[in-house]
């Protein structure tokens, strides 16, 4: 691998590495950049969920983040209660989630916004740049080297650099109410919220959408009064387009937009008008303003042609200063999200038949898979397969225009001609699959062949089948002489339609806009094919989204400019046709929409990474769905593409992944040889048949409630969340009468029908569909007669009982505290009685035997390493140099294994590699066992250990060393990854690290064992395992009887906190008694030991 | 406020489809007026029906898109709710349809992932 050329791509290329922003934001936050972030936020969850009035993943930021100068855990908290509010408006008629990225994005864009404000408002802006510039000097010398420092002009402004599918839109929603949040936090007024779109289309589309967050937008034009609504934002829409230097019929001019707004921008590189003005204009609308940026593509794209075109003054090096988000399509793919790709662009000298066909086959693959599993594929989500034929763009002067749309015409007709002469074509696909037209530059193969594979399967060389089969699928029509006719769609702009025959559907559409259709059918070639007009009850366009019609229009052909703004997930072939160099943000605009996913349960991710079992009625769909999930792009001369394909790959190929290869430790086969190991798991149908069985409530509810008591600390988890964060330590705080919260007056206060609404989201959203709730009488009975318990100040809920000093916006706070109340006393109780029936329902756990290949590790075979090639290791430390060339003999080294495993070679791998990359340990079950580095200069997954990990790994190694086979007992440990055996606590499941098995006479003890820091954070639910584990041991008693072995659980924390650190007391000084054992401790074997030995 | 039907307070929930909201008239008095739950909802959430139709278990059910999402709603009396039953007719009628992204309720049935009709109305007023 060329180093030097890795490190000058990154230098003069990889601009997504010199954002500063984000790198001085998530420092703060205490991560080292925003992919360290991401990676945090991705492992503690997909999605944002807000349960204990925080979200899970403040909590999990929380872990890293230490106070500084400018942050503490109180604005923390403050900044997600925010982003949880804002969210709640947003969503109210959505009912989307907050994935991770979107919920970093918003929580720097909260950190951002308050410190701006503060310092507008008490005018020390300049300040505020000091500080940027600050935290900007403590980054590395490559981002100082290649970055300017702020200037005050740098600051009014926000961008975000977002992959197309990934929510943008949903971002600015967000942002608009931050900004609001904040302006009106510290008394800044703004005039009027702009936001500027590309062109009409989008313009209308964008309104569509913020009418569905609830926020209210207007199209703009010289006729609409402008005015400042106070209560309700309200946005005004237009296009970049309409905004000249004069106000005429159709335009504004820019002074009529006043200053002082703030301004959303969205895809704002690609206005239409040439030259410099267009940024002119936006920047003298955005004067004293603030502005939102958005763009799937900016940076990438624009920085080649775009910018250069239109003046350095937009230059590159205002978006490293003010890109706050980077979350572009690379890491948007990288994460499972959207479609695969696959990007063919054929020479300039292929025959456009051959590329259509080509695209037609893999066209008619896909829908000939989605037509055959079509309930598999419903339930994965998968939409009704669409192909685009797209011609180019239609951009520039008018002149250029005409230019364009006549070869529009031309590639259009070129298309239909194929068509007309469809019967004569069988040919080409005879030829493309035997003749080796498309092959693959780098391998030689033939690349229809191999993408073709389930045609190939199906038809084998019965090319007349598969033409018929396509004719029907495809075309609508089983006659091939029927010939196609071209049909004008009256009373709809610009449609005509395409059809073979006297079928009655319609297979294609063409949609180029009005006047360009009546052009097109006077084309003295196509008279043959001109049909009758027809009226249609529905445009043909808007039908193209109707997912579940029968017979829906299959091919749509037309212009680019419609696409953008389009939202249509049935996209699945694309075929681009002279796509020229320079319109590259429209191809990728293109690929943009394409690459959308749905996804299984709407999660936009392709199957594999949904990581959820889901039963095909056809089974061998599972070999299948990927080729729905793949979007083609086939161009010829479509050089743009090209450059976005290599664009793409080239950050793969800076990832330098490699596999390590995993076998069973053939010292443990030995020791097992007559011996079965075995393993408890929760029983899924059980747990299904509970959650099949609506809950008892009424069982939880008064003094013989199986919950004892809920406490409720309304100091910690109310009052700092519903007005304001001074923290009030006063001796008030005590334990409040529950009748002093619960009452029949405050019953009357509160909202019941937003706490019902809460209460049943939260049901769906955790999926406790066993819990009813019929009415609000119910939730009342479970506050008056729930075990609840409330501390906090009893003063705050006296207003009632003291009229005079009661004003209503006393009343609406208390019943804003008391709804708050409410909903989390409700939300925990739930919470208690559904985990409690959980827990108890009867034989949840099954004693099985422990199937080696079935460990998820094993199953797989490798480990993967990933180097990362961030270039601050690489020009900070000559690491990573290091680290690759052990890499590389690694994988050397795993070569041969594949040739011959043998112990030696084993052993020669730790030697070569040193003791910092993994441990040799005779009785684990697999080998290699990889540590991961703190470093990260290298990733593994599954994660590698953890230095807690390799402590006790070591230590256990040790022990059993000491004893020098002198033991009477047999010791298997499994490093347990997250997946394979673990424990549900509450909320979520719980993977112990390490399972232990040592079988002794005829006891098998299974231990679980689990390393960690025991700091100010103790997750006393993991620790209640030490006791539960013999409730589960019980309950096993008889299956293990039957088994003839007595089979014994245990579970241990194993604290990698010095017991003299750990905060809590109770443990600090009784730690067995809560299954914990110091590993800081000489004799800590010997302690574990003595607990599982018989004694 | 909560007690009122007019703003479709939580009490209405009990009353399945016989929706009575207190109507104000031109002379300032109220009126008790019977209301089409089922065409409100359509309405208000902004359905487009492709299919209404009672099963003949009672069960009013509408098929149709909202925001180009295929949805259904289904509306049944809550006071004679059999939970097994329910689950069979609305499985039956709904969840097996696997095209269907989203389901309304006017009352909870034990079937994972189901949004409550009251709570979309509410907020259709109110937002």
């Amino acid at each position: 691998m060329a180093v030097r050329k890795v490190r000058k791509r990154l230098i003069n290329d990889d601009l997504s590495s010199l954002l500063t922003l984000p790198r001085i934001l998530s420092k703060l936050l205490g991560f080292k950049d925003l992919q360290d972030l991401l990676e945090v936020l991705k492992k503690e969850a997909e999605e944002a969920m807000w349960d204990d009035f925080s979200s899970n993943f403040l909590r999990a930021m929380l872990t890293r983040f230490e106070p500084n100068d400018v942050l503490n855990e109180d604005l923390l908290k403050q900044y997600d209660v925010n982003i949880k509010s804002h969210f709640d408006k947003v969503n109210a008629r959505r009912n989307i989630t907050l994935k991770f990225y979107q919920y970093a994005a918003l929580m720097l864009t909260e950190i951002y916004l308050d410190l701006y404000f503060k310092h507008k408002s008490g005018d020390t802006l300049e300040d505020f740049v000091n500080l940027l510039n600050n935290e900007r000097d403590k980054l590395n010398e490559l981002i100082k080297q290649y970055t300017e420092p702020y200037t005050i002009d740098d600051v009014h402004k926000l961008c975000y650099w977002m992959a197309t599918g990934s929510g943008k839109t949903l971002i600015m929603h967000m942002n608009i109410l931050q900004f609001k949040h904040y302006a009106e936090k510290y008394s800044i007024s703004f005039n009027n919220i702009y936001l500027i779109t590309p062109n009409e289309d989008l313009s209308k589309q964008h309104i569509k959408e913020f009418s569905k967050s609830g926020i209210d937008a207007k199209l703009l034009d010289k006729t609409t009064q402008r005015y400042k609504r106070r209560d309700r934002p309200i946005v005004y829409v237009i296009d970049i387009n309409k905004i000249k230097d004069q106000t005429k019929q159709k335009t504004l001019s820019y002074e009529s937009f006043g200053k002082n707004n703030l301004i959303l921008v969205d895809e704002g590189h690609k206005g239409t008008i040439s030259g410099e003005s267009w940024i002119k204009y936006r920047q003298e609308i955005a004067k004293e303003g603030f502005t939102f940026e958005y763009s799937a593509t900016f940076v990438d794209v624009l920085k080649k042609d775009d910018v250069v075109s239109s003046g350095e003054k937009y230059n590159v090096s205002d978006y490293k200063k003010t890109i706050i988000m980077d979350y572009s399509y690379k890491y948007f793919h990288k994460d499972g999200y959207g479609k695969d790709y696959f990007i063919l662009n054929a020479p300039k000298n292929t025959k456009s038949d051959y590329l259509i066909m080509a695209a037609l086959l893999e066209y008619f693959q896909q829908k000939l898979i989605y037509d055959e599993y079509r309930k598999d594929a419903h339930k994965l989500n998968f939409e009704d397969p669409l192909m685009l034929l797209v011609g180019s763009t239609v951009l520039g002067s008018k002149k250029a225009q005409k230019q364009q749309e006549e070869k529009i015409m031309s590639d259009i007709r070129t298309f239909i001609h194929f068509l007309t002469t469809l019967k004569s074509k069988k040919h080409l696909i005879e030829d493309l699959l035997e003749k080796d037209i498309l092959i693959d530059g780098d391998t030689g193969k033939n690349i229809v062949k191999e993408k073709l594979s389930y045609l190939l399967n199906k038809y084998r060389n019965n090319y007349d089948e598969l033409m018929k089969d396509m004719l029907d699928h495809v075309f609508y029509t089983s006659n091939f002489d029927s010939p196609l006719k071209l049909v004008n769609i009256k009373d709809s702009e610009g449609e005509i339609g395409l059809k073979f025959g006297d079928s009655p559907h319609y297979f294609g559409l063409i949609y180029i806009g009005k006047g360009n259709d009546t052009e097109l059918l006077k084309d003295p070639e196509l008279k043959p094919h001109i049909g009758e007009p027809e009226s249609m009850k529905k445009d043909l366009f808007k039908s193209l989204n109707e997912s579940t019609k029968e017979k829906p229009i299959n091919i749509l052909i037309g212009a680019r400019k419609f696409v953008e703004g389009w939202d249509n997930y049935r996209i699945s072939t694309i075929l681009l046709m002279n796509f020229g160099k320079s319109k590259g943000a429209s191809a990728i605009q293109l690929f943009g929409r394409g690459v959308r996913l749905r996804g299984y349960g709407g999660k936009m991710k392709r199957f594999d990474y949904a990581k959820v079992n889901v039963d095909f009625d056809k089974k061998d769909f599972h070999k299948y769905y990927s080729i729905l999930e793949t979007l083609n792009v086939y161009g010829i001369n479509a050089n743009y593409i090209e450059r976005f394909r290599k664009e793409i790959e080239s950050e793969v190929e800076l990832r330098f992944v490699r596999k390590i290869e995993v076998k069973k430790n053939p010292e443990v086969m030995k020791l097992l040889e007559d011996e079965e190991l075995f393993i408890v798991e929760e029983n899924r149908e059980k747990i299904n048949k509970f959650k099949e069985t609506p809950l008892d409530i009424n069982k939880f509810l008064n003094h013989v409630s199986p919950l004892h008591t809920i406490k409720i600390n309304l100091y910690d988890k109310i009052s700092t969340l519903t007005s304001n964060l001074e923290v009030k330590k006063d001796a008030n705080i005590k334990e409040i009468n529950k009748n002093k919260i619960i009452n029949d007056e405050f019953f009357e206060i509160v909202n019941w029908n937003k706490i019902i609404k809460e209460i049943r989201d939260f049901l769906r959203v955790k999926g406790y569909y066993n819990v009813m709730i019929e009415n609000v009488d119910i939730l009342k009975n479970i506050l008056r007669f729930g075990p609840f318990e409330f501390i906090g100040d009893e003063r705050e809920f006296t207003v009632l009982g003291d009229p005079e000093h009661m004003t209503f916006n006393k009343l609406m706070e208390l019943r804003r505290k008391l709804e708050r109340i409410y909903t989390y006393a409700l939300i925990k109780f739930f919470e208690k009685s559904h985990n409690y029936e959980r827990k108890n329902i009867k034989k949840l756990y099954d004693l099985k035997t422990l199937d080696f290949d079935k460990i998820p590790l094993l199953e797989k075979g490798y480990y993967e390493i990933e180097i990362n090639t961030k270039f601050e290791e690489f020009v900070e430390s000559n690491k990573l140099k290091e680290i690759l060339e052990e890499i590389k003999r690694a994988n050397i080294i795993v070569d041969l294994d594949e040739l011959k495993a043998n112990r030696n070679e084993q052993q020669s791998l730790y030697t070569q590699l040193g003791e910092d990359i993994g441990i040799e340990f005779k009785n684990h079950m697999y080998r290699p066992l990889l540590i991961q580095q703190d470093s990260k200069i290298y990733s593994l997954s599954p994660p590698g250990l953890n230095k807690g990990e390799v402590d006790f790994v070591n230590k256990l190694k040790e022990y059993l060393q000491k004893l020098n086979n002198k033991n009477d007992f047999k010791l298997v440990l499994l490093r347990n990854d997250v997946g394979n055996f673990g424990f549900q606590r509450g909320e979520y499941k719980f993977y112990p690290d390490f399972i232990m098995w040592l079988i002794e006479n005829n006891k098998q003890k299974i231990v679980f064992l689990d390393p960690k820091g025991l700091g100010k954070n103790i997750d006393t639910e993991k620790l209640a395992l030490y006791k539960e584990i013999k409730d589960i041991e019980k309950k096993i008693k008889e299956e293990s009887e039957k088994l003839h072995y007595d089979i014994e659980l245990y579970y241990f924390t194993l604290s990698t906190t010095h017991l003299n650190d750990i905060s809590n007391k109770e443990i600090k000084e009784n730690p067995l008694k809560y299954g914990v054992i110091d590993l800081n401790k000489e004799e800590c074997m010997q302690i574990l030991f003595d607990q599982i030995r018989e004694k | 406020m909560n007690k009122s039907s007019t703003f479709l307070g939580v009490d209405v929930e009990k009353h399945g489809l016989n929706l009575k909201l207190r109507v104000l008239k031109e002379d300032g008095s109220t009126e008790l007026k019977n209301v089409d739950l089922i065409e409100t909802a359509i309405y208000l959430l902004g359905i487009e029906v492709e299919k209404i139709y009672r099963t003949e278990e009672n069960y009013f059910i509408v098929k149709g898109k909202q925001n180009g999402e295929d949805v259904a709603l289904i509306f049944r009396d809550p006071s004679t709710i059999d939970v097994e039953k329910d689950k069979i007719i609305i499985k039956r009628e709904i969840v097996d349809n696997t095209s269907i992204k989203k389901v309304y309720v006017n009352a909870p049935a034990n079937i994972e992932g189901l949004f409550n009709i009251y709570d979309a109305l509410r907020e259709r007023l109110w937002q």
